[in-house]
């Protein structure tokens, strides 16, 4: 089945939950009567954004290995577990939910981890800088003395 | 061992260098044999020395092998977790790492060492009540006076919590202005103490681990009955950070590097109790609605 859709963009396996996305969560969303549901369901958002952020993500994290990220076992981890619980008859589901909170709490954290370790490699990961450098960083720049500062030789 | 720098007739040798310490917090053998653990900073760091990390399921659980060696805990325990979900995150983690392995970023794997080797050696009476006293001080409980600003945010944005939680559990929480905080009554504690007896010990290491992080035992319950996402919960325990920055500007070498670190560390948290705590959602069917 994969390989059918295989130069599709989005991710391929994302077509297959179009239907489980389509009517579980967006009608559940606008039908839902009460207000704690709507609000996380809101707070959460689409499913499908989940899967694709999360997918996203696990490419990132799976550039360092020479296979494929499609290959990993969080990847097909992720794609069955969203396989699984795509039809249901409920209007609530409330395994899915549960599944749809814990991708996106995942999400979070690779995500998070992710700019964590860019932000730590920009400003705490790059050794000594010099007093210029350092003032670059919030935006000043030394001053200049043409004469020099009085204690150079 | 440094050898003095002892001067020649044409020059100067240099001393030998320090032989390299070891270092690193994982211990690796395989068939008794360490790994030399060589060019390592001193800064929570090593080389990348595996190419392949895989799951296999083992008597105590699911274990994670970098090569063909089993991962092993900080104390030199066999790394078991008993979740499958649990064991692929981990093994996700180690896999991401590029050239050099940055322990201080593998947050899931931090938290299933401390389950498995528990170095503070609480019980789980002890880590309930750990839990628990972050209530007299919750931070969703503690209120300003003034900016009047941020004493109306504050009030917008926690007292929604506080009636949530209150109503979930049916305890009287209430919030303070006051530098003692609030007043919690006894009957409200030992709900919670009952209720957070219904974990098992791994989730409890986590809820304890969010809860610290968070400052809140009610943002972290709120996260814990998938009331509130991670990022709302970490919001809201910035609030006031949050309005600061709304005024003065943000700082990105510390502003978003706590943020980025607060919402790692709480996602993982978050994370980790529900993957441990999958079969005993059953329990707790009497408190729900």
């Amino acid at each position: 089945m994969r390989s059918k859709v295989r130069g599709l963009k989005p991710a391929p396996s994302a077509r297959f939950l179009i239907g489980w996305c389509g009517e579980a969560a967006a009608p559940d969303w606008r039908r839902a009567r009460s207000g704690r549901e709507s609000h996380k369901m809101a707070a959460l958002g689409s499913p499908l954004r989940t899967l694709r952020g999360l997918l996203r993500e696990l490419r990132h994290a799976s550039a360092q290995a020479g296979r494929p990220y499609r290959d990993t076992p969080a990847y097909q981890h992720v794609i069955s577990a969203f396989r699984a619980h795509r039809v249901t008859s409920e209007k609530f589901c409330r395994a899915q939910q549960e599944l749809h909170f814990q991708a996106a709490t995942y999400l979070c954290l690779l995500r998070s981890v992710r700019e964590h370790l860019a932000l730590h490699q920009e400003y705490h990961g790059k050794g000594e800088r010099s007093p210029e450098e350092v003032a670059g960083l919030v935006g000043f720049r030394l001053p200049q003395q043409p004469g020099g500062k009085g204690w150079d030789s | 061992m440094v050898e003095g720098a002892v001067p020649k007739a044409g020059g100067m040798q240099h001393p030998a260098p320090h032989a390299p310490s070891v270092l690193g917090a994982v211990v690796l053998t395989d068939a008794g044999s360490h790994i030399p653990l060589g060019s390592a900073s001193a800064a929570g760091e090593r080389k990348r020395f595996y190419q392949n990390v895989s799951i296999s399921q083992g008597e105590g659980g699911f274990e994670i092998n970098l090569d063909h060696r089993k991962l092993k805990t900080p104390q030199a325990k066999l790394f078991t977790v008993p979740s499958e979900a649990l064991a692929i995150a981990v093994a996700t983690e180690w896999d991401s790492q590029k050239d050099t392995i940055k322990f201080y970023t593998m947050h899931l794997t931090t938290l299933c060492n401390t389950a498995l080797d528990n170095p503070t050696q609480r019980n789980k009476v002890q880590l309930i009540c750990a839990a628990v006293k972050f209530l007299e001080t919750d931070t969703v409980c503690y209120r300003v006076e003034e900016p009047a600003a941020l004493a109306e945010l504050q009030k917008n944005e926690w007292d929604p919590i506080i009636a949530w939680a209150e109503k979930r559990y049916n305890v009287a929480i209430g919030s303070s202005t006051s530098i003692t905080g609030p007043n919690i009554p006894a009957s409200t504690k030992d709900t919670f103490i009952s209720h957070l007896a219904s974990y098992n010990m791994w989730a409890l290491q986590g809820i304890e681990y969010v809860i610290t992080q968070l400052k809140s035992l009610i943002l972290s319950m709120g996260l814990i009955d998938r009331h509130i996402t991670v990022e709302k919960a970490v919001l809201l325990s910035r609030l006031e950070e949050e309005y600061q920055i709304q005024r003065w500007g943000s700082v990105e070498w510390a502003h978003d590097y706590d943020l980025c670190e607060l919402r790692a560390r709480t996602a993982a948290g978050t994370l980790f109790v529900h993957l441990c705590s999958e079969s005993s959602t059953v329990k707790h069917k009497l408190l729900q609605d």
